[in-house]
């Protein structure tokens, strides 16, 4: 038996192809009306989940046992590699991944169908059909193109190449599942939209189900870009979170797409409107998923996060084309149906706030797109390969984003259907206000404590029309973020304030009490006021990239250099050896102006096998500024050391928002009822948020990690894996203004 | 349906006994059988949930009564009934905010009680065949157990005027010997 694992491994995967496809041919018998097979479909979905943990649990047994045999075993772990980077070497490759990837789908699909128990009977046949065609797809992907059990040609190995050492960290273990967990959590709202076009049931009640599925993923899709945000930090060593790596950008498509849906949910259930837009939202978010997992796996755009090149692009494209062919025609066959008879009485509306929200979202997803894919898109018509780089992101972003950020204060301002100038004025006032004192105050004391109003944008170079309004936008940029993240701050400030006095006029409750009360009765309204509120945080932490500031310096052991308010002396450099590596790790003492900061320790680590570098950046977090120190080359003889200093302001407030992100979304999401009434699926949720949510305050608040050698102290014998350019010298954000 | 004296544990609670007993295997022997334990385990469960469902198929298993109670679903109008309730939430609190006309609160909050109304109406309709049924199905057997039931259809203005007397004890015991029948 033990010959053959490899081939039982194989032979589960075939399973599953054949038990999806039965509950897939049930599924569409029983839509029939048939109660049965409906009863016999949810069966084979389970059964079929069943099998894929069975996959799971042999690639899992054959990576704890070393069995050297498989191809992908032996390319992604060593005899070395401790348990938690055992396990995640399951996702650590190509094949692995795909593997987690519908281990992931199974488990969504036992909890959607478990919960289907009693609800949406017409839908049920064809949503469990959907989420099997899936499941079929990426079994079939497997079993033709990256199967996880194919056994190595030249036979078993005395051991394997072990994980790539960027891997071996924590969030390795953490950040691709969170990840997958949202990508693959989209599945549900499309096997929910495709049923609801199928049947015809387009009314309003499924939309508020899906809403919620949608909303859950969308949770773990922010919490896996924010993880590997913080990744990239930590690991990489440039100084920045996000460099517009195509992999990057593929991962966040699918947020911004779903964020439109949450939102546009709210309009048809409220006026009955923009059934369209929801179904094609749900469709788009699903879509960018597979969109950006064939980014990633193709390919065709190189980045530091793709897979080695294969040919399993092809079989995503024509996934695509069916996605694409059947969304279509779906839509356009129910369109009279999906056509709403109310329609937009006046541009101060919700209503209107909320298509000019779907379009700024979308656009700003397209453009994503389309910038990160340039370079094949400008070689299909004009022969020329042209990329763009972090800056031309950046430059466009920034007045998109702002403009999200004006809509998302401004938007619940406004009354349904119409607002009059006096309610508007009524309601605007006061965060208006709070915004020009606070520019006011931005502009008078800015400077005088680094964080000055205008920050003149010295990367970008021309003279044309189009450079000099980037240029002057730029420059007023950072005032402008901060009146606008100011503005929405008041503007929840006053919905807590009016919500609680609505309640005291009818109640003798207290002040806090009408609060919670408040909260616990409206949640979807309140928990998504403050994920606002972390979205306004978040952008505070971006817009600390304007007044960052980064030196290169040589220096001798007992020197000092200054940066920004602070006073860096390089102390001494050790030099430690062990199985795997050589770790030449300095000592840098950090002093601000009340004291001792703390005592950085950057490192560079030579592994043996390979003679990969790795900088271990030196982090000391604050909320007020970063201070992020890499070590280049060290002379062994003199010690005189070359650092690269940062100081990034405000990047801790990037994470504080995610986190209030996240905890508004679980407040949105949190199940009405009593804990009774709570059933299996509430105690998941519930659950789940809550870990997520702990797991990520955590990690955000151990993000000042000096340092230090990876916590697993066996041999690893690390190889070039995936494509690792030396991202060392990668361009930063933006350029850094001397203060 | 077939009576059944086993009991029968919720699939969570299975779940978590096959994941305990994969954990405890891997900590007492090793990781990796361990893992072997839980892909047995995944195995076994995965041939028996496809042979029930097939089963299910050829129409050979009984449906138990969970399974019967899953495969109804709430009607249309009763969905629709709970949109239009909680559009009634929304409403009165924009009201109590001010975020909303007078004009326009009106406007709605006659339109949804209208629906609110229709839709009761159509849920309570189609519900009393149904009702009514299991009234004679209950009467049927609380006299089978010798307890004269309470009516409460049309003529509950009658039987109010002479409310029928048990015993609650009696009854409750009686009732309790005859469900376990």
């Amino acid at each position: 038996m033990w010959e053959t694992l490899p081939e039982f491994g194989t032979a589960v995967l075939y399973g599953v192809l054949v038990a999806a496809a039965y509950t897939f041919a049930v599924s569409i018998v029983a839509a029939g009306g048939r109660p049965r097979l409906l009863q016999s479909a949810r069966l084979g979905a389970y059964g079929t989940s069943a099998l894929v943990l069975l996959g799971v649990a042999v690639l899992s047994y054959a990576f704890m046992t070393h069995d050297f045999r498989i191809k992908y075993v032996s390319g992604y772990s060593d005899r070395g590699m401790g348990f938690w980077y055992l396990l995640a070497a399951l996702w650590g490759g190509q094949d692995g991944s795909l593997l987690w990837w519908l281990f992931l789908l199974s488990g969504y699909n036992v909890a959607c169908i478990r919960w289907l128990h009693g609800r949406y009977r017409q839908l049920q046949p064809y949503v469990i059909a959907t989420l099997m065609a899936t499941v079929g797809f990426f079994t079939v992907l497997m079993l033709f193109s990256a199967n996880p059990f194919e056994i190595n040609m030249v036979g078993a190995k005395v051991d394997g190449e072990g994980l790539n050492p960027l891997l071996r960290d924590i969030y390795m273990i953490i950040h691709p599942p969170s990840l997958y967990m949202g990508f693959v959590g989209c599945t549900i709202p499309f096997a929910f939209a495709v049923a609801a076009l199928v049947t015809g049931r387009l009314d309003n009640e499924w939309i508020v189900a899906v809403r919620k599925w949608m909303l859950f993923a969308w949770i773990f899709l922010t919490v896996g870009n924010a993880l590997g945000m913080l990744w990239a930090y930590k690991e990489l060593g440039w100084g920045g979170y996000w460099a517009w790596d195509p992999v990057e950008n593929a991962a966040c498509l699918p947020w911004f797409s779903a964020s439109a849906y949450v939102h546009s949910t709210m309009i048809q259930e409220r006026r009955n409107m923009f059934k369209v837009w929801n179904v094609v939202l749900i469709a788009i978010t699903f879509f960018l998923t597979i969109f950006g997992t064939f980014l990633t796996r193709s390919g065709i755009i190189a980045s530091v996060h793709s897979f080695a090149k294969s040919d399993i692009g092809i079989y995503f494209v024509w996934f695509m084309v069916i996605i694409v062919a059947t969304s279509v025609a779906l839509i356009v066959w129910r369109l009279p149906m999906l056509r709403s008879r109310s329609q937009i009485e006046s541009v101060a509306s919700r209503e209107a706030a909320f298509v000019m929200n779907n379009w700024a979202l979308l656009g700003i997803a397209a453009f994503i797109a389309v910038a990160t894919l340039f370079s094949k898109i400008s070689l299909l018509f004009w022969n020329e390969e042209i990329t763009v780089g972090p800056h031309f992101f950046n430059r466009w972003m920034a007045p998109m984003g702002l403009f999200l950020l004006l809509l998302m204060g401004a938007a619940p301002l406004l009354g349904w259907r119409k607002t009059s100038n006096d309610a508007l004025w009524k309601a605007a006032r006061m965060p208006v206000i709070v915004a020009l004192i606070v520019t006011a105050t931005h502009f008078a004391l800015g400077s005088s404590i680094g964080f000055p109003a205008i920050v003149p944008d010295d990367a970008t170079a021309g003279a044309s029309p189009v450079d000099l309004v980037m240029r002057a936008f730029s420059a007023i940029a950072p005032a402008l973020t901060v009146a606008l993240v100011a503005f929405n701050f008041a503007v929840v400030f006053q919905e807590f304030q009016r919500g609680i006095k609505a309640r005291r006029r009818n109640s003798n409750e207290g002040g806090l009490q009408a609060l919670l009360r408040l909260v616990n009765r409206s949640r979807r309204r309140y928990g998504g006021y403050l994920v606002h509120v972390g979205v306004g945080l978040l952008f505070l932490g971006f817009v600390g990239k304007a007044w960052d500031l980064e030196k290169e310096i040589v220096v001798s052991p007992g020197e000092t250099v200054e940066l920004g308010g602070y006073s860096f002396t390089y102390k001494d450099t050790k030099m430690t050896v062990d199985t795997e590596k050589r770790a030449i790790t300095a000592f840098v003492e950090v002093k601000d102006s009340s004291g001792l900061r703390g005592t950085a320790e950057p490192a560079q680590h030579i592994y043996t096998k390979g003679g990969m570098n790795t900088s271990e950046v030196a982090l000391l977090s604050g909320l007020r500024d970063d201070v992020y120190i890499v070590v280049g080359s060290v002379n062994p003889k003199t010690k005189r050391a070359t650092f690269r200093l940062h100081v990034n302001p405000l990047v801790m407030w990037i994470w504080i928002g995610v986190l209030l992100m996240m905890c508004g979304a679980i407040v949105s999401l949190w199940p009405e009822g009593s804990w009774r009434s709570l059933g299996v699926w509430g105690t998941v949720r519930l659950a789940t948020g809550t870990a997520t949510g702990i797991m990520f305050a955590i990690l955000a608040a151990s993000a000042p990690v000096r340092a230090l050698e990876s916590s697993d102290p066996v041999t690893a014998q690390p190889q070039q894996r995936l494509n690792q350019p030396d991202l060392r010298n990668a361009p930063r954000l933006q350029p850094a203004p001397s203060r | 349906m077939s009576s059944t004296n086993s009991v029968r544990l919720p699939p969570l609670a299975v779940a978590v006994l096959m994941l305990a007993t994969a954990i405890a295997s891997g900590v007492m022997f090793g990781r990796g059988i361990g893992f072997l334990v839980g892909a047995g385990l995944a195995l076994t469960t995965a041939i028996w949930l496809l042979w029930r469902s097939i089963q299910s198929l050829t129409g050979d298993a009984e449906l138990s009564l969970e399974e019967a109670l899953g495969l109804g679903a709430p009607s249309i109008e009763e969905e629709r009934k709970h949109a239009v309730l909680r559009a009634l939430k929304d409403l009165e609190f924009e009201k109590a905010v001010g975020k909303i006309s007078d004009a326009d609160y009106n406007t709605l909050v006659k339109k949804y009680r209208a629906d609110a109304k229709r839709l009761l109406n159509q849920v309570d309709e189609s519900l009393t065949p149904a009702r009514e049924k299991a009234e004679v199905l209950l009467e049927q057997r609380l006299a089978a157990a010798g307890i004269k039931a309470k009516s409460y259809g049309s003529d509950a203005g009658a039987d109010n005027d002479n409310p029928q007397q048990t015993t609650p004890a009696d009854g409750d015991s009686a009732l309790g010997a005859s469900l376990s029948e």
